[in-house]
């Protein structure tokens, strides 16, 4: 059928089949010849809407998509901000430190809860345990690393001046020293 | 956009192959009255697609390939609701019009379509595009974006298992 065609020939179909084959196509033909398919194909290719070209509608629909995605981050972020620092609200970490002795509370310990933590759940009862916990690991650590009163150490002369003078505060923390016995 | 003169220009380089469209189409179908509507819907297609042709030059195998996709389309179509062709109903008595064939090549035409409609899609569809639309291993695998290699061995396999049924049928 080709002049290109390769030289190892296939095996063809049996001969009665293909003169079948070959008729039917020629009355098929006759028919289409005959029945005016001409004229209707062109009616109906006139009548036909033209579609988009598909590549086009493809590139439409993913900028379309590509804008919606970025509007639905964009409007989610905002939504988180506004939550987080809209008027009469307060960020979690905000309202932790504002809890007694949070003030010395470990920063970064702090960021890190905050990173592990969605700010939506700042008012949930575990993260109250958890503030309630750091409360008093903090005043643990305070009360155990309470630093010796420093009390100087006078002398006699010193002393006897002190008193003899009526300076009150320095009298009053002579007698504190001879008192708890450090003098 | 186009204008009419650009359209009828279109229309007359495409409808140049009708008769290719109406050769596959009668591969893929029952008969002829299925394989001129299923012609036509191609044609439509085309016409409807026609942004989509890029390379003039293309335009037969361009054809030919939603002139396939239609027929396969059909095909599933009809499997999922099984329809009855008004040619294949018992011809009304007057009826002198259709040149229909002899019963008996009518029956063995019959059994010729039975058996191509049971190969595997892609032999069916090497087979058709070969047989009946006469294209070249070449086209065919730009047809159907195959490896010429590829459309001779499926072409094989086709034959080789027509001409199997065939000899079962003889025999019988």
């Amino acid at each position: 059928m080709n002049k290109n065609e390769p030289r190892t020939a296939l095996p063809e179909l049996p001969g009665e089949i293909r003169e079948l084959i070959q008729k039917e196509i020629d009355s098929g033909l006759a028919r289409l010849r005959a029945g005016g398919f001409d004229a209707r194909l062109k009616a109906a290719a006139r009548s036909a809407p033209a579609r988009r070209p598909a590549l086009l509608l493809r590139r439409r629909w993913a900028a379309a998509a590509g804008a919606a995605m970025i509007a639905s981050v964009l409007a989610l972020a905002g939504l988180l901000f506004y939550r987080s620092s809209g008027p009469g609200s307060s960020s979690w970490t905000d309202a932790f430190e504002s809890l007694p002795g949070m003030q010395t509370l470990n920063r970064a310990l702090l960021d890190r809860i905050a990173s592990a933590v969605p700010t939506a759940a700042a008012e949930s009862p575990f993260l109250r345990l958890l503030a309630a916990a750091a409360v008093a690991a903090d005043k643990e650590r305070q009360e155990a690393s309470v630093p010796p009163v420093l009390v100087p150490k006078y002398s006699l002369k010193k002393k006897l001046d002190i008193l003899l003078n009526d300076q009150p505060i320095e009298r009053a923390l002579a007698i504190i020293k001879s008192k708890s016995g450090e003098v | 956009m186009n204008g009419a003169g650009e359209d009828d220009g279109l229309f007359e380089r495409l409808a140049a192959f009708r008769e290719d469209v109406f050769r596959v189409c009668l591969g893929f179908s029952r008969n002829a009255a299925d394989a001129e509507d299923l012609c036509q819907e191609a044609f439509l297609k085309a016409f409807a697609r026609k942004s989509d042709l890029r390379h003039p030059d293309g335009s037969r195998i361009w054809l030919l390939r939603i002139a396939r996709t239609t027929c396969l389309d059909r095909i599933r179509r009809e499997k999922r609701r099984p329809t009855v062709s008004l040619d294949s109903l018992p011809r009304p008595v007057g009826d002198e019009a259709r040149s229909d064939p002899p019963a008996g090549e009518e029956s063995a035409l019959n059994w010729i379509k039975a058996a191509v409609g049971r190969l595997p899609r892609r032999q069916r569809e090497a087979l058709v595009l070969r047989e009946y639309g006469g294209l070249s291993y070449e086209e065919i695998a730009l047809t159907l974006k195959i490896k010429p290699g590829t459309v001779m061995s499926r072409l094989h396999r086709a034959r080789r298992a027509v001409a199997g049924a065939a000899k079962e049928k003889g025999r019988e």
